[in-house]
């Protein structure tokens, strides 16, 4: 009996209108806004590459251990075309060095921020869009308007249960919507497939599965909301105007206004607060710094540097240099111990933002769709988390990076702050000419620093299991929302009078 | 008669289950709006009275080193916060609201945001989402069976053959609609105001002038989508068709051509990163200190410089100047070049979006309270001229110095007193910077294309919902 409702419901869709309508608006849709955003990943992986390939270039060309400021790009996420979430139009990025600490909220504003004006776009959005409008066209007449047209009664003395009619209904709904989710999904897959930018492993299509079967749960909550209402009401009119309400609001107005009132009911400390924190503790650290110049003059005059933005000694009076060494020795702990406190000023303005992301997190889950968007931009790798994960790894590698420069004792090392050798440099004691010498000395050929054991920076992107540990209660609540509502809706429908 | 059709149509409406659902929302969401708002307003003004006085206290100080410290003084300037970004603000999170000026440059503006970067999709609360996403669908929930609904039920032939002729009929159910929708928008906007004079926050006659002419634009932007469903009302059979034509075209018109648009202004017009456009400029700045021809171009000896200058023969300061200024010049041009380029990236994907009503209505509110793309646009002109501005009066209080040469240049003019003059200059003459709001004809003046675009559309629409329902069969079906 089950079986028969639902391919009766079945076919009854698959001719509507507003399934081939809806289909076809979906498709096409999806369709062209994969093949664009391919097209838009693919230009921000090339530009991701020039990038580190000019970061690996300039740092082949550093001197001295002085000037050592890797930075750390973030690869863009090929699956963000699905969820764009936190991914911006540029690639993210970090210094490292000893003087900062890499924090979150620096690369995100750096593309055209007059685009603002424009809503992102992406294909969970048009499934949140298109479909959840598409089911609950389908479904809203199913009980009100099978009643108005004298259907139920007919339907029910066949002798089929109302729940085997009502279950019927709910499978016919979504066997309908699953043939343009699929193709939808097929559609997708199949465009990342054959383009040469994209290159997707194992784990990345599981992903693609989860992101499929989460469309399919969220078309359930929304086919049995729909079954609810349809069966709370008399007339197929009213279900509809009830049903399309109930969709503004958790489609548009929810998602769009939780951080608006998040703002309110969570406020964060002011951004212009933080800055003149830092702005203190960075004037605190020049006066510091000021007055270890005072206590640590450096004999003479230092100077032949090159003349290039990152400055180093070329050449100069041995004590000149060594005195400079040993006021390095000072100067470098003392920014290091600057960026930590700087950082720890960041850090509790971060942790307030974060509060009050998850406040606008719990006010979204009133609405399924939201749910459903963060479901999405979990598995795509584009939410609050795993840009975290990313400055996370980068401040792990800055440690890593100091952990290194101690371990081969830079800042003892004459080659922290010149190129030139002990015995290289011009000495008043033991003699010789200062501008014979410096000739020399400009004659050979300077060699880079040897970084080949300096550690290297790689995202470790997280694991799908990991993964699924965060999205897991999201989409197990999807389903159980669904399920909730089609237990109301059966619950409706035993006592809705049919006739 | 047409009273009689217009209080029919009205009554009905109001007595349904879509108005009392949509006056709710929209009652919860100016509630809520102004609640957000105020406490955001007071917020911001505290920060940007913070701003301000900072930076004044700074000119003071370098007021007192005199016109050449002036000149190299940066501000930084920023955007007031307006009152009337209640009504649309124009998506201030990701405008820039910070500039930073010396009297040679403008630097690349910057967004110090009041929002939270780790909420990705986050509209204010602001009067225009009401609009556009609340009434807008209230609006095609109106009307989708306005016609189609009554042939179903018979009553349209039975309302025609009393002695009406359809185009009476027609304007009363049209007008009966737009009544309707005034309703939550009259309320709604009665209570956001009761609760921002209530905070303390009023506003001034010509702002309230604006919001007259906002209310008159928004609702020629709902009367579209009122028309649009009435012509599809009247052309398809059933009411149910008529649903799914008009959510679609609801979808598509609100939401998805707005954003396709953004896709199109980023592969019709590149911008370079920031980080680019900084290099770029230095690379500049290298190139002119670096050129060969440079004495050539400026005078001799223009790179020299000595604290002897004037016995030195090889320190030429005219030629000097020229040079500084030429790279001074070359920062400028570089940024300015930029900041045309985003101006036009999202100019290009909002001619693009002009297609869809909402982002003429957009358009046109931005330009009517001068906030979002027209108001940075605005306020970076304001603070180039105040630059000009700043220029000519410090070139001035110089020429009062008998002891200085005049010369004005980037970094030169600091170098000596005999060179630029570094005598205390009167901080109360001095000019500031005042942003300028600007008049209702102004805004009227920007805003006139895309009112007459909406005017426009209204017409053709009901010039078309007119024919179709004089061809249309009434009879029941």
């Amino acid at each position: 009996m089950i079986w028969l409702v639902a391919k009766k419901e079945f076919h009854a869709h698959l001719i509507s209108l507003r399934f081939t309508t809806g289909s076809v608006i979906l498709l096409a849709l999806a369709a062209l806004f994969t093949f664009v955003l391919v097209d838009k990943y693919s230009a921000r992986q090339d530009s991701y590459n020039q990038l580190v390939a000019r970061n690996n270039e300039e740092l082949q060309g550093v001197m001295t251990y002085q000037n050592l400021r890797p930075t750390v790009f973030r690869a863009p996420e090929p699956l963000a075309i699905f969820s764009a979430g936190l991914s911006g139009d540029q690639v993210e990025s970090a210094e490292v060095s000893i003087g900062s600490v890499p924090t979150a909220g620096g690369g995100f504003l750096d593309g055209n921020p007059l685009l603002g004006v424009f809503q992102d776009l992406d294909i969970s959005m048009i499934f949140q869009l298109v479909v959840t409008v598409l089911v609950l066209l389908l479904v809203y007449d199913s009980v009100s308007g099978e009643k108005e047209n004298r259907t139920l009664s007919l339907v029910l003395s066949q002798g089929g249960t109302r729940h085997q009619v009502l279950l019927g209904k709910l499978a016919g709904c979504l066997i309908s919507i699953a043939v343009p989710v699929t193709l939808a999904f097929l559609a997708a897959g199949l465009i990342l497939r054959l383009s040469p930018a994209v290159s997707l492993s194992v784990s990345g299509w599981g992903r693609i599965i989860l992101m499929y079967v989460a469309s399919l749960l969220l078309a359930a909550t929304f086919c049995s909301f729909g079954l609810l209402v349809s069966a709370l009401t008399r007339r197929a009119a009213d279900t509809l105007i009830l049903l399309f309400f109930f969709w503004v609001l958790t489609v548009v107005v929810v998602p769009d206004c939780a951080g608006s009132l998040a703002e309110r009911f969570q406020p964060a400390i002011s951004a212009e607060k933080m800055e003149s924190d830092v702005q203190a503790l960075e004037s605190e650290m020049q006066k510091d710094l000021e007055s270890l110049y005072r206590q640590n003059r450096l004999p003479g005059s230092v100077s032949d540097y090159t003349e290039s933005w990152g400055w180093y000694h070329r050449f100069a009076h041995r004590s000149a240099i060594l005195a400079d060494l040993k006021r390095k020795g000072l100067i470098e702990p003392l920014r290091a111990g600057y960026a930590e406190k700087k950082w720890q000023v960041r850090k509790e303005y971060q942790e307030s933002l974060k509060r009050q992301k998850h406040a606008a997190a719990l006010i979204a889950l009133l609405s399924p769709a939201a749910v459903y968007e963060s479901v999405m931009s979990g598995l795509a790798r584009s939410d609050m988390a795993n840009t975290d994960r990313f400055y996370e790894q980068a401040r792990l590698y800055r440690v890593q990076l100091l952990d290194y420069l101690r371990d081969i004792e830079a800042l003892s090392s004459l080659r922290y702050v010149t190129t030139a050798a002990l015995e290289q440099l011009y000495d008043p004691e033991t003699g010789g000419d200062y501008f014979a010498l410096r000739d020399k000395l400009f004659e050979q050929k300077e060699e880079p620093l040897d970084l080949s054991s300096m550690p290297r920076f790689v995202l470790q992107g997280e694991s799908l299991r990991k993964c699924l540990f965060r999205t897991g209660p999201g989409i197990a609540l999807l389903f159980f929302t669904a399920l909730i509502f089609y237990f109301c809706a059966h619950i409706a429908f035993s006592r809705y009078d049919v006739r | 008669m047409f009273g009689s059709i217009v209080l029919k149509e009205l009554i009905a409406n109001i007595l349904s289950l879509r108005f009392t659902l949509s006056l709710a929302i929209s009652l919860v969401l100016f509630t809520a709006g102004s609640v957000v708002f105020v406490q955001r307003y007071y917020q911001e003004m505290r920060e940007y009275a913070t701003v301000t006085n900072t930076n004044l206290q700074e000119l003071g100080q370098a007021a007192e080193k005199g016109p050449a410290v002036l000149a190299q003084q940066v501000q930084t300037i920023r955007t007031k916060p307006l009152p009337t970004s209640l009504f649309c603000s124009g998506f201030q999170k990701s405008m820039p609201n910070v500039f930073k000026t010396d009297v040679f440059r403008t630097f690349l503006p910057a967004v110090q945001t009041t929002g939270n970067f780790y909420i990705s999709r986050s509209h204010d609360l602001d009067w225009m989402l009401v609009v556009t996403m609340v009434l807008s669908f209230f609006a095609v929930l109106l009307t989708f069976d306005s016609l189609s609904g009554e042939r179903e039920r018979g009553t349209l032939s039975l309302a025609l053959s009393n002695s009406v002729p359809r185009d009476l009929l027609l304007a009363g159910k049209y007008v009966g609609a737009l009544l309707t929708l005034v309703i939550p928008l009259a309320l709604g906007m009665l209570v956001s105001l009761i609760i921002t004079s209530l905070s303390g926050l009023l506003y001034s006659p010509l702002e309230w002038l604006k919001i007259g002419v906002f209310i008159l634009v928004s609702l020629l932007f709902l009367s579209i989508f009122l028309l649009l469903g009435m012509l599809v009302s009247s052309r398809v059979s059933s009411s149910a068709t008529s649903i799914v034509v008009m959510l679609f075209l609801w979808v598509v018109t609100i939401l998805i051509i707005p954003s396709g648009c953004k896709l199109i202004a980023q592969k019709l017009v590149g911008t370079p990163s920031r980080a680019q456009v900084e290099k770029e400029a230095r690379d500049a700045h290298l190139a002119i200190w670096e050129d060969p021809n440079r004495d050539a171009k400026f005078g001799e000896f223009s790179g020299n410089w000595s604290s002897d200058w004037e016995n030195n023969k090889r320190v030429n300061p005219p030629a000097r100047a020229r040079l500084f200024n030429a790279i001074a010049d070359s920062y400028n041009r570089i940024y300015l070049d930029y900041v045309k380029r985003m101006e036009v990236q999202v100019e290009t994907g909002r001619k693009a979006a002009l297609v869809s009503p909402i982002t003429v209505y957009q358009v046109l509110a931005e330009a009517l309270f001068g906030t979002g793309v027209a108001g940075f646009r605005s306020m970076y002109g304001q603070v180039n001229d105040y630059r000009e501005t700043l220029k000519q009066f410090l070139a001035e209080e110089d020429k009062k110095d008998p002891q200085s040469l005049h010369i004005f240049a980037w970094d030169v003019s600091m170098e000596d007193p005999r060179i630029f003059s570094h005598k205390p200059a009167d901080f109360n003459s001095l000019p500031r910077f005042e942003p300028r709001e600007s008049s209702l004809a102004e805004s009227l003046k920007a805003a006139g294309w895309d009112i007459a675009i909406l005017v426009i559309l209204n017409l053709l629409l009901f010039a078309a919902v007119f024919v179709m329902f004089l061809r249309s069969d009434v009879r029941q079906r």
